[in-house]
């Protein structure tokens, strides 16, 4: 993975025939978390979104199938290019354990377009339609 | 190694209504039914509405309006804004929607709306539809070429 903390926001992550899933505890401790809100912690939308994203990170390094037909895929160039379809319908707070999918909808180099869900307790908490990320081949 | 995705595993012609809504979710009723209508029949009179109804989702809602105005020989590019890897986002969803496949040559050579038209009735009727000679006669891609 081409990210780290205190910007990584998955704990573990395991990859599967349709997608892969994820999952992070909002532990508190999180920089951010400080100021959002003021005494009040919220875990951010956009960090969600962005968690969401290092899991279709971790799919296209460890999932991707070979039909794809990308070949192998440089870490670094790993890009969030749009998304579409977000919607938030739950606050996450400190202690809330985030159960995060994604699963392919379509990929072609230099994009993947990806479905994602943040679930807590099995309650979702945000959706995103259409999650797309760009990417470079590895050199030979 | 996994399995490929759903929806890259379900050959053309078996893509249902419901596959179809699933993947033009963010387009407008009349896009869906064009689309439907296009893989019912693959009749040409349904590629427009089709690609204009695609392009309408990924642009600029304050230029959205040029997509009825300006007809086919609006530029993607200069007139519509749109970036390399929206243009690929839009090639993407085309591809699965009318289930042929465009090249990134291929895409090279499609400069405006009526070429992405002219490019798809050309390959659904197996024609050549090779950007080496640009498709449409539009002066843009005369230009590039």
């Amino acid at each position: 993975m081409p990210i780290a903390p205190p910007f990584m926001f998955l704990d573990e992550a395991t990859v599967g025939p349709s997608g892969a899933q994820g999952r992070y505890t909002i532990t508190g401790q999180e920089f951010f978390l400080a100021g959002h809100f003021k005494g009040n912690p919220i875990m951010p939308a956009s960090v969600m979104l962005e968690a969401l994203g290092q899991l279709g990170v971790f799919y296209l390094l460890t999932g991707l199938p070979e039909s794809a037909a990308t070949g192998p895929i440089d870490p670094a160039t790993i890009f969030f290019a749009s998304c579409d379809g977000v919607r938030c319908h739950r606050v996450c707070r400190p202690g809330d354990i985030l159960e995060l999918s994604i699963k392919p909808r379509r990929i072609k180099a230099p994009l993947a377009v990806l479905e994602g869900v943040i679930r807590v307790g099995g309650q979702k908490a945000v959706g995103a339609e259409e999650i797309t990320l760009t990417f470079g081949p590895a050199s030979a | 190694m996994s399995q490929p995705p759903e929806t890259s595993s379900t050959a053309p012609d078996q893509v249902t209504e419901a596959q179809l809504r699933d993947s033009l979710r963010r387009c407008s009723e009349q896009t869906i039914q064009a689309a439907l209508a296009y893989r019912q029949t693959k009749a040409p009179a349904h590629t427009l509405p089709v690609v204009v109804g695609i392009i309408e989702r990924y642009v600029d809602p304050e230029l959205r309006a040029k997509l009825t105005e300006a007809g086919e020989d609006l530029r993607l590019v200069e007139d519509l804004g749109l970036d390399s890897l929206t243009m690929m986002e839009i090639v993407m969803l085309v591809e699965e929607v009318v289930g042929l496949t465009i090249s990134n040559d291929e895409l090279r050579g499609l400069l405006t709306v009526g070429d992405i038209r002219t490019f798809i009735d050309r390959k659904a009727a197996g024609l050549d539809a090779s950007p080496a000679s640009p498709v449409g006669d539009h002066p843009a891609a005369a230009a590039q070429a």
